[in-house]
């Protein structure tokens, strides 16, 4: 397999920053990942929320390093791929809880910069200016 | 889990062909279509006469699986030594309002040197999906930065050297099974 392109790490490790942030309110992130993505529009992220705390919602999530980051469904039953915006998720609490990460999908639209190729991005650049934040509501 | 909250608005093809995995055999899929490539040339089914081709559809805004299913193809390709210049990797947008040639043509750059995209007008696309039986529509959410999503089939066609239909995988396939069955089909 080749390597990834460089978009692709930076996005990951932006949600990797995203993970730290859950921790303080009892959220758990693990399993951050990004499949490929070269176009400059679109990069996508996926990651497992475990929620050991009291029921709580997830509302979204920022970033300075694209203009827009949108909560997604992705299936593909039947071959046939479908993507749903989310407004919301909700994270019920409790040890065992958690969130596919395959199920739900951050989707970093148009992130800043020009197009990264294989060979000439530099992802330790993007995540160096990266501070995202989460927004929780509790119920 | 909060799964899934669906706004249909049918503007594309019926469902079609939707099996998981791959078949092959006497189906009816391919045929004639005419698009253009990223540097604005038309492109017909003929001018691949002679190749085995790798068609699949999808959109550049997809963010996960048509980068995933792309790079899969150039990988699988790329293994298969001698037997790689055989085949032609051919993206085909089912977006053609955002997917411009010069929008393809950059695209496809990602994903290996052979990779050819094709895009046209609303008519072409609808044309060239209806003949592989692919199946798409547009999604709107004014809601979402994006301003509306495309569902889509999301399988690779593997077609002879005569055009005709060999055999197709699911976008799933792992990129073993991919080469290991390229390599079966190519000679």
């Amino acid at each position: 397999m080749r390597a990834h392109p460089p978009s692709l790490l930076a996005l990951t490790l932006l949600i990797a920053t995203l993970a730290g942030a859950a921790h303080a309110a009892d959220m758990a992130a693990s399993n951050a990942w990004a499949p490929p993505s070269s176009a400059a529009d679109t990069a996508v992220a996926y990651l497992t929320l475990s929620n050991h705390g009291a029921d709580d919602t997830l509302k979204g999530a920022d970033s300075p390093c694209c203009a827009h980051v949108e909560l997604h469904t992705m299936d593909m039953t039947g071959g046939i791929m479908r993507m749903r915006r989310l407004d919301r998720l909700e994270l019920p609490g409790g040890p065992e809880r958690r969130v596919r990460a395959r199920r739900h999908a951050f989707h970093a639209d148009r992130p800043q910069g020009p197009p990264h190729r294989r060979a000439d991005a530099n992802p330790d650049a993007a995540f160096r200016t990266a501070r995202p934040t989460l927004r929780w509501r509790s119920r | 889990m909060l799964i899934g909250l669906l706004a249909w608005a049918g503007t594309g093809l019926m469902p079609l062909k939707t099996a998981e995995a791959g078949g092959s055999g006497q189906a009816d899929v391919g045929g004639a279509f005419a698009l253009t490539d990223g540097s604005g040339r038309t492109v017909t089914d003929k001018d691949f006469r002679g190749k085995y081709m790798l068609v699949y559809f999808g959109y550049t805004h997809c963010p996960d699986v048509c980068p995933t299913t792309l790079l899969l193809i150039d990988n699988a390709v790329a293994q298969l030594g001698r037997k790689a210049d055989r085949a032609t990797p051919i993206f085909i947008t089912v977006d053609p309002a955002r997917d411009t040639p010069k929008v393809v043509g950059d695209y496809v750059k990602h994903f290996g040197p052979h990779l050819v995209g094709l895009t046209g007008s609303a008519q072409q696309v609808h044309d060239a999906a209806a003949a592989y039986k692919v199946y798409y529509s547009k999604i709107e959410d004014e809601n979402s930065a994006l301003g509306y999503m495309m569902d889509h089939s999301s399988f690779i066609y593997l077609m002879g050297p005569d055009g005709k239909y060999i055999t197709h995988f699911p976008s799933t396939v792992s990129e073993e099974s991919l080469t290991d069955e390229l390599n079966i089909h190519i000679h």
